[in-house]
């Protein structure tokens, strides 16, 4: 009975033990260091939660194109400073822009690709800013 | 080299060796024999379910008869809800994880994503 009632109690701290996995920056491997280097003075102030998501994140960065790893550690710190509500926010509203139709996708990318035109002196609409009026 | 053994056999040697036991070990092992019949025979009610395993249509189903029987079950039912709750926990992360490096990722800016 002894052992059974072991046996469960081992189970339930089994189900238990991922939830508190939390590692110190130096623990990471150097190829983790490597991934999420943006993140170094922030990392052991990270919750675990975010941690060992990021570090599922890392795993994947070996296998991105030399473009792709240099956005992603751009992009890092801005994602880890979000709340967690922003970034269920994000995924969805990504998941939902990767169901949009390819022609779509396409063009918003190519929008958002498009360099701004610089602003002209005068408005088209031909009259002259409120701002430049009241410095006469 | 294996020498086939006939059950008949057997049980004629066996029987020819019951008769040359003491009295006293013969009598012991008829009564710990009947005990035993005994105890097969009288089902053992814990926790008032075996009527009712019985009266509901489940009486084909082996069912439980001691706490340590129950015990077990409930222990496995345990295992098998963790180990699906891990399933489900691991394959939700790895999902999110998958997401969030195509959203760092991707050629849109991440302000498009994010209010």
């Amino acid at each position: 009975m002894k052992r059974i009632l072991t046996s469960g109690l081992l189970i339930v701290l089994l189900g238990v033990a991922p939830l508190c996995a939390a590692e110190q920056w130096q623990q990471l491997t150097p190829q983790q260091q490597q991934a999420l280097a943006p993140l170094a003075s922030e990392w052991n102030s990270l919750p675990d939660r975010q941690q060992k998501n990021l570090l599922g994140v890392a795993k994947r960065y070996s296998q991105l194109s030399p473009a792709a790893q240099q956005r992603m550690q751009q992009r890092l710190i801005r994602w880890s400073m979000l709340t967690p509500a922003q970034r269920k926010a994000a995924r969805e509203k990504y998941r939902a822009f990767s169901k949009v139709p390819v022609a779509q996708r396409e063009a918003v990318k190519k929008m958002v690709k498009q360099p701004q035109a610089p602003s002209p002196a005068v408005p088209i609409s031909g009259v002259p800013s409120t701002k430049a009026s009241s410095s006469r | 080299m294996t020498t086939k053994l006939d059950p008949k056999k057997i049980t004629r040697l066996l029987d020819q060796s019951t008769r040359q036991l003491d009295d006293n070990v013969l009598s012991a092992l008829q009564q710990s024999r009947a005990q035993a019949l005994q105890r097969q025979s009288a089902p053992v009610q814990v926790l008032g379910f075996t009527e009712r395993f019985a009266d509901s249509g489940w009486a084909h189903l082996p069912h439980p008869r001691s706490a340590r029987q129950w015990v077990t079950i409930c222990l496995l039912a345990l295992v098998l809800a963790s180990g699906a709750n891990l399933w489900w926990q691991h394959y939700h992360e790895q999902q999110i994880q998958e997401l969030d490096v195509s959203i760092l990722t991707d050629e849109l800016p991440l302000d498009l994503f994010v209010d």
